[in-house]
């Protein structure tokens, strides 16, 4: 497979066919990142396709020295803040509550009580994780789709948001606990 | 040891603690049922999420996307091909026709001429037509609007002010019967 940074380099120099290869290459991990975080098909497609025009237009400023995805996930992350912002989705305030109104867990001791598993098949497992996902605040969801599904680094997901590793590394904690917590709700 | 924090338990699943942290984790979940249950719901936490179907891209995205970055403008030498071409088709018609109809290619070229002009002339003789008749209707309305503005002109010279307010009192009267007898007529059978 040719690396990132030639592909980039074809496009720079005018071959159309090597930005259609990056295109191929990430349009996956972008509709799944983009969807379950705004939690829209329609609105996943046209957001990624919105990105990938931002991203060739914004081409020659890339600066090798930082790995493609990232730069192209910062693209799409900025796009959904903005459309957040737009939109006056209250995506910013995690340290309080979520969209439910439940506190968001401190660090803590394990919790023992009933689990989530109870007797669920996996595929009403997926369902309930899958509207688990939808109630939590988008910051969180954002971190939690890439660290689990986009199969993000931390030390990646940090650069992205310009966050301390741990910083980023608690969010994600947040994020599974009160995943965990509407699991148990259902 | 007391027991693990649940985000310790995560890191643990997640491979990020360094070999001591580890060691120690194994040993306390080793004697401890109540952080193995923890582990155990954890774990199908992370293994539920990371197993959900991916979103699907539609069929022909890529080609879609390519089509907003770069639409299609054909490039000088393809609309030359395209003219030269249908110019090739056009000439050899033309060629078919003049040998299937026998006639030389002088006549037959006189006849082709002689039905586009012909085409053409009607055309224009329609054409003309229409503006001449527009322009006579035209005429006959400047006309007679002349001759009602010159007669009204010279009624008001002969009456006096007061026949001339009564006329048009008469008049608004009149209208404003008509209007009321009308609006009656149309409404004869609907309920008051």
């Amino acid at each position: 497979m040719i690396d990132d940074k030639e592909l980039i380099h074809r496009t720079l120099a005018g071959e159309k066919e090597a930005f259609e290869m990056i295109i191929q290459k990430y349009q996956q991990p972008l509709v799944n990142y983009i969807g379950r975080t705004v939690g829209n098909y329609e609105q996943a497609l046209e957001f990624t396709q919105e990105v990938f025009i931002k991203t060739y237009a914004s081409l020659h400023t890339y600066q090798p020295h930082y790995k493609f995805s990232t730069w192209l996930f910062k693209i799409a992350s900025n796009y959904i803040i903005d459309f957040w912002r737009k939109k006056k989705i209250d995506a910013f305030s995690i340290d309080q509550q979520d969209q439910s109104g439940n506190k968001i867990y401190p660090i803590q001791i394990a919790d023992k009580g009933p689990s989530v598993s109870k007797h669920y098949e996996l595929s009403q497992l997926r369902e309930k994780v899958e509207a688990a996902l939808q109630k939590i605040p988008p910051a969180l969801r954002e971190l939690f789709v890439w660290r689990h599904m986009n199969d993000f680094s931390y030390e990646e997901m940090a650069e992205i948001k310009g966050l301390p590793v741990g910083t980023i590394k608690n969010r994600v904690f947040q994020a599974k606990e009160m995943i965990r917590k509407h699991m148990e709700d259902f | 040891m007391e027991c693990l924090g649940a985000d310790q338990i995560y890191l643990y699943l997640e491979g990020e603690l360094n070999k001591g942290e580890t060691a120690v984790i194994k040993e306390h979940l080793s004697v401890c049922p109540g952080c193995r249950k923890a582990l155990a719901d954890s774990k199908l936490l992370l293994q539920t999420a990371s197993s959900l179907p991916a979103w699907d891209v539609p069929p022909g995205f890529t080609q879609q996307v390519m089509g907003h970055l770069f639409p299609f403008r054909p490039a000088l030498s393809q609309v030359l091909l395209t003219a030269t071409i249908g110019s090739f088709f056009i000439i050899t018609g033309l060629l078919f026709t003049f040998i299937y109809s026998g006639q030389s290619l002088f006549n037959f070229l006189v006849s082709l001429n002689r039905t586009i002009f012909e085409g053409l002339s009607s055309l224009t003789v329609l054409g003309a037509r229409l503006i001449k008749l527009a322009a006579l209707v035209v005429k006959v309305l400047y006309r007679f609007s002349g001759y009602l503005w010159e007669s009204f002109g010279r009624l008001t010279n002969i009456l006096s002010p007061e026949v001339q307010a009564g006329l048009i009192i008469f008049t608004l009267f009149i209208s404003a019967s008509l209007y009321v007898g009308f609006k009656r007529k149309l409404l004869v059978g609907e309920k008051r």
